[in-house]
């Protein structure tokens, strides 16, 4: 009786770690504050396979001029990232590959597929103000 | 008896998840009729689907029909960018954006779904009023 309480107990753990990654959730990262041109970046892994990545960023001012420009990185390994770019029926940014940083600024990128394992969300400030970056990401 | 109702309760579950999928739906956009931007009700897909299909059609009601029709897309429902065509994720027939005549149709396939919220964006003029009558189909 306790070896099948546990068990059960087990797998509903088990479907609740494999719910983080489910279709159809809407995964918000910590807000971010960007200072002058101090890089950040928003690592995560997705290891299963997906039919899509959509992530989200929303730039907003806090103090100064917002300035400079968010993209996206890829890696297989976590130790090599490319700069992802507008590529057929694999990657595309709204409306660009390249977010520019500025008060309201919105920026989306679609993955198709998800081939890769590792992805960051990399921010390169410029100039002199704070600015709140808000990302969200979805897979399905 | 317990296993029955299990059953039953297991059954309509899967009915429930199907049940945005195949269905031709119907959502509004309020009729253009000044140059502020008229917003569309919002298409919710939630899940992991093949394709989402949007049909919107254009019909004078007074003055000459123009202005603009435009997709939209969020992750969140609240941040929403402007798609435009992407081989591979997403396709407008004939373009990104749709000058309204009358009798103007628009067709877009956005392949996957990747996105969860979608909604259409009309902007027309002072001297006329369209009716935009919009469906879409998620499968």
């Amino acid at each position: 009786m306790k070896k099948l309480i546990l068990l059960s107990f087990l797998l509903c753990a088990i479907s609740l770690i494999g719910y983080s990654q489910s279709p159809g959730v809407v995964k918000s990262f910590a807000l971010k504050t960007l200072t002058n041109t101090t890089a950040a970046t928003e690592d995560f892994t997705l290891t299963g396979s997906y039919k899509s990545l959509t992530i989200q960023v929303l730039c907003t001012n806090l103090t100064g001029t917002s300035a400079g420009i968010v993209t996206i990185d890829g890696s297989v390994d976590g130790v090599n990232y490319l700069a992802l770019t507008d590529t057929d029926c694999l990657f595309k940014g709204f409306t660009n590959d390249t977010l520019t940083i500025a008060n309201g600024a919105i920026g989306q990128w679609v993955m198709v597929g998800t081939p890769l394992k590792h992805y960051r969300i990399k921010y390169a400030p410029s100039g002199s103000h704070t600015t709140r970056a808000t990302a969200k990401l979805i897979i399905k | 008896m317990k296993k029955t109702i299990l059953f039953i309760g297991v059954m309509l579950l899967a009915l429930l998840s199907f049940a945005q999928t195949g269905v031709v739906k119907v959502i509004t956009l309020d009729t253009l009729d000044n140059t502020n931007p008229k917003t569309s009700q919002i298409i919710t897909a939630g899940g992991s689907y093949n394709s989402i299909a949007i049909v919107a059609k254009c019909t004078q009601l007074g003055g000459t029909s123009d202005g603009s029709l435009l997709l939209k897309a969020s992750v969140d429902g609240t941040s929403y960018q402007t798609v435009t065509s992407s081989t591979g994720i997403a396709n407008f027939f004939s373009n990104d954006t749709l000058t309204i005549t009358s009798g103007a149709i628009w067709n877009i396939v956005v392949k996957g779904a990747p996105w969860k919220y979608y909604e259409l964006v009309g902007m027309g003029t002072a001297n006329d009023t369209t009716l935009v009558t919009i469906k879409y189909i998620i499968k």
